[in-house]
């Protein structure tokens, strides 16, 4: 067993994790997060995403020991002031069926839009296009993200910004 | 009419759990100490037990194992055919095919368990994995490996193929096809004293109650099933359950702890239910005005190696193959044949897609053999007002193909958008556009009398504090199921919707209102509901919100509440005769037409969707942004079955098991899609609503495969329409 240190959701935790365990299993039965689900266990299908030190990855396909230092986020952490940006418009679109790939969605749009608040069908599509989804046919997914990114489009206008 | 609740856009009953991760699938059920349950499938194809042998040097102090001998019960899978073994006892008829389980706390544990058992089988190194090879008896699994045979006729072939000017012969092929849930099937299971509960993902918690009844010779009340969120099912998960759940409670039986099995992807597509392969033969017969005269198909099922279910799928196959059309002289012979293969299941469709596919497609080529346009013909042929099914089914009122056909040229704007599809082709050296439609239907409700037999119940119940509990034992999958049951309560109880709920589907706490399959739940489960509410509002006057809830008061008194339950009543119109396949198969149907444009690269055959223009009626519509959302869903699906899934097979198993290798659609390859709806309202649906979940997965494929054929003057008979098939006929006929 090793000893690794990370920031969770913003808490400091330190566990004990044998060198094959993988991150997925650690956050679900572990620390009882369980958001992040496991649709495929080799990367394919997006449902286990999380941030790691912002950035999207398949936590299926990361072994725990390799998270000491860094910083994760999970679905749990974006809801815990209340609903995000996000979340409030999947809910308001009925972006979703099933559900089970929403957390994995929810993280990659986070992502997205941390790091471009105006994306473009285009830019949506790119960056959701790892999350497998069976039921929607994705277009309410996408009608929401392309809300959000016209109302900071109409905002940042207003204020004299750039879409940037 | 005019609804509040009913066809207003209210928020999903789930969508908040769902985007928070608050909802809790069957994984994410932890109890406090719990095993992990594993099965040991068979490692050949086909071939004879002759035991299991676990390695006598290994510590199995910690482990639980179950083979055939600790069932307490039958050793039968529960449905329509009870032919499959729960835990092979001596015939192996597929890879995979369940032998004994395992279980152990740890996760890892297990796995080094799992290696120090082998299993003992003698190999028969003959199998049959298609239905080609099932015909030819290469090896006979069952007697002469058909399982079902079964016919549909009209008027008289004979005369009307020798009368018929135009006559056109051809054969179709479909794959199997996966339903690719994101969540794969996964069940939790424990004993409370004699009582047995299985919770997990799943359609039908009446069907996994009967199988354990079975397998454990328990009475109803000893046997609990609840129903977890469920992560999608399309049907797959209509009747895997009845085999896990038996399966994890085995393992409960003898670990005296829960025990959870939750399957591995790749082990989820080896050996789960996937729509059956088909084989199709048909021929059509025209006169000089190009009236289809006459229709002869041979539809051929690919069961897998057990009936199970199987004969329902045919007869829905069978009953949509005819297509929306009159045509006075028909047979189809309906065949399901024994294979190698994991028996085949429910999938969205349930052997519509398949006929469908067959038919469509077919319908296009005989236009192109002569001569007239694909519309053209289908004008002519369209069943109209008054008209037949070949069952001899009266189609009075409720036939709107025309109409729907009507709105989708008007919405397509056809003559502008030929042209542009003629201009775009005369000036591309390297791509080719084309536009294709498929006519289609599909009845809601199980089909002939099967609804008179599940005699389904559901009720409400009316707590002290005014609010009203949904009682079905129907399941929210996705499809917006619980929502649209909440509404159609709220508006038939003309009440606000959020004092609607739903009561947990759970057999100890709602009725049998019957599975959540055949598009059945709104129209059928519906009805039932909107009129147990009309028994409540018989019971309890009232005229405003504030009214209602004094008289509430008044009428429960002491009481805490009061359950108000119905039984579904046929409507009395629909007449069918199961033995000679005559009457009225289905109550309704909804009717639909697909519009694709698609774009082929004459270098790389690739096939870009561009746009899709659906037009449907599916009566009264109770919630339109989730009928949308169902009709886009099962457009994206179909596009999946039309361009890329296929099972490929590799040493008689299932060789792509996964997401790399067996491709669904991603959020990169769909359409541009324009879904609209026709409301003719069915009067024996609750506000006139009809069934859609199905509906939209019966004509993608044809309609894609008649773009194509449009687009380069070639016609295909196999699906998926893969790159590689366009090629080879593009190639030859140029």
């Amino acid at each position: 067993m090793n000893k690794i240190t990370f920031i969770i959701n913003g808490e400091k935790r330190s566990i004990y994790v044998e060198p094959n365990d993988v991150l997925l299993d650690v956050l679900r039965d572990k620390l009882g997060l369980k958001s992040p689900k496991c649709g495929c266990e080799r990367g394919d299908c997006g449902a286990c995403s999380v941030l790691l030190n912002g950035k999207s990855v398949r936590s299926c396909l990361v072994f725990a020991i390799e998270v000491d230092g860094c910083e994760i986020e999970t679905v749990e952490g974006i809801s815990q002031n209340g609903l995000s940006v996000v979340q409030e418009a999947f809910i308001e679109m009925n972006s979703f069926q099933c559900g089970f790939c929403a957390p994995g969605v929810v993280i990659a749009t986070t992502e997205l839009l941390r790091k471009n608040s105006t994306p473009t069908k285009e830019e949506i599509k790119e960056a959701l296009a790892g999350n497998l989804c069976r039921c929607t046919g994705y277009t309410p997914i996408l009608e929401a993200v392309e809300k959000i990114s016209h109302h900071n489009k109409h905002n940042s206008d207003n204020t004299g910004g750039t879409n940037e | 009419m005019k609804h509040k609740v009913v066809g207003a856009n209210v928020t999903r009953v789930d969508v908040k759990e769902k985007v928070t991760g608050a909802a809790k699938y069957t994984d994410d059920i932890q109890p406090d100490s719990f095993y992990w349950g594993a099965q040991i499938g068979s490692n050949v194809v086909s071939g004879v037990l002759k035991g299991v042998i676990k390695n006598p040097d290994f510590d199995w102090s910690d482990f639980v194992y179950v083979d055939a001998s600790d069932i307490p019960g039958e050793n039968e899978v529960e449905s329509v055919v009870s032919d499959m073994p729960l835990l092979a006892t001596k015939e192996i008829r597929y890879w995979g095919q369940p032998i004994a389980l395992l279980a152990h706390r740890d996760k890892h544990q297990l796995e080094e368990g799992l290696k120090n058992i082998k299993i003992e089988i003698e190999e028969n190194p003959i199998y049959v994995s298609t239905i080609d090879e099932s015909l030819s008896l290469k090896k006979e699994i069952i007697p002469q490996n058909i399982f079902k045979k079964r016919k549909i006729e009209r008027g008289d072939i004979e005369s009307g193929f020798e009368n018929a000017k135009y006559v056109f012969e051809d054969i179709y092929y479909t794959p199997h096809q996966e339903q690719m849930y994101i969540e794969p099937n996964a069940i939790i299971s424990w004993w409370e004293g004699e009582k047995i509960v299985v919770k997990g993902s799943m359609q039908c918690p009446y069907y996994v109650q009967a199988s354990i009844k079975t397998v454990f010779h328990k009475e109803d009340k000893d046997v609990e099933i609840i129903q977890a969120y469920v992560g999608g099912a399309f049907g797959g998960k209509e009747d895997y359950p009845s085999i896990l759940g038996a399966h994890a409670a085995l393992l409960a039986m003898k670990a005296n702890e829960p025990v959870k099995m939750v399957y591995e992807r790749a082990q989820d597509i080896s050996i789960t239910t996937k729509r059956h392969p088909s084989k199709t033969t048909i021929k059509m017969g025209f006169d000089e005005n190009h009236k289809l005269t006459t229709l002869q198909m041979e539809f051929i099922l690919d069961g897998g190696s057990y009936e199970t279910m199987s004969s329902v799928i045919l007869a829905r196959g069978m009953l949509h193959a005819f297509g929306p059309y009159e045509i006075p002289n028909v047979k189809i012979d309906g065949i399901i044949v024994a294979t190698n293969t994991p028996p085949n299941g429910a999938f969205r469709g349930f052997g519509a897609p398949q006929s469908f596919f067959a038919t469509e497609s077919h319908i296009d080529y005989c236009a192109l053999k002569m001569g007239i346009s694909p519309f053209k013909l289908r004008e002519i042929n369209f069943v109209q007002r008054g008209g037949s099914f070949p069952t001899g089914q009266l189609l009075e009122n409720d036939v709107m193909i025309r109409e729907v056909y009507d709105e989708l040229l008007k919405r397509v704007n056809y003559p502008v958008l030929r042209k542009e599809i003629d201009d775009f082709n005369s000036l591309s050296n390297t791509k080719r556009r084309g536009f294709g439609i498929a006519t289609f239907f599909h009845g809601a409700g199980f089909t002939g009398s099967g609804e008179v037999r599940l005699a389904s119940i559901a009720g409400i119940r009316l707590d002290k504090n005014g609010k009203v509990a949904v009682l079905v034992a129907n399941t929210e999958m996705g499809q917006g199921a619980h929502t649209v049951l909440s509404q159609i309560v709220a508006e038939a109880l003309e009440l606000p919707f959020d004092m609607i709920y739903m009561e947990e589907v759970n057999t100890q706490k709602v009725p049998n209102s019957g599975p959540t399959v055949a598009s059945r739940t709104t129209m059928i489960v519906g009805e039932v509901l909107r009129r147990a509410c009309v028994k409540m509002r018989d019971a309890i006057k009232y005229n405003s919100l504030d009214d209602y809830l004094e008289k509430v008061s008044q009428y429960l008194g002491d009481k805490e509440s009061e359950s108000f339950f119905q039984q579904h009543l046929q409507p009395p119109k629909i007449k069918w005769d199961d033995v000679n396949y005559r009457g009225d198969a289905y109550g309704t149907y909804a009717w639909a037409i697909y519009g694709v444009e698609i774009e082929v690269d004459l270098r790389s055959f690739e096939v870009t969707l561009k746009n899709i223009i659906s037009v449907m009626d599916i009566g009264e519509v109770v919630h339109p942004i989730l009928a949308s959302g169902q009709i886009e869903g099962g457009i994206v699906q179909s596009m999946g079955y039309a361009l890329y899934e296929n099972i490929i097979f590799k040493n008689g198993r299932f060789w792509n098991a996964d997401f790399t290798n067996y491709i669904i659609p991603s959020i990169v390859d769909i359409p541009k899609m324009d879904v609209s709806f026709l409301n003719n309202p069915y009067s024996y649906g609750p506000f006139g609503a009809k069934g859609i979940g199905e509906l939209p997965m019966n004509g993608g494929a044809p309609a894609v495969n008649n773009a194509i054929k449009d687009a380069l003057g070639i016609h295909l008979t196999k699906l998926p329409l893969s790159p590689e098939q366009i090629m080879e006929a593009y190639e030859r006929d140029l």
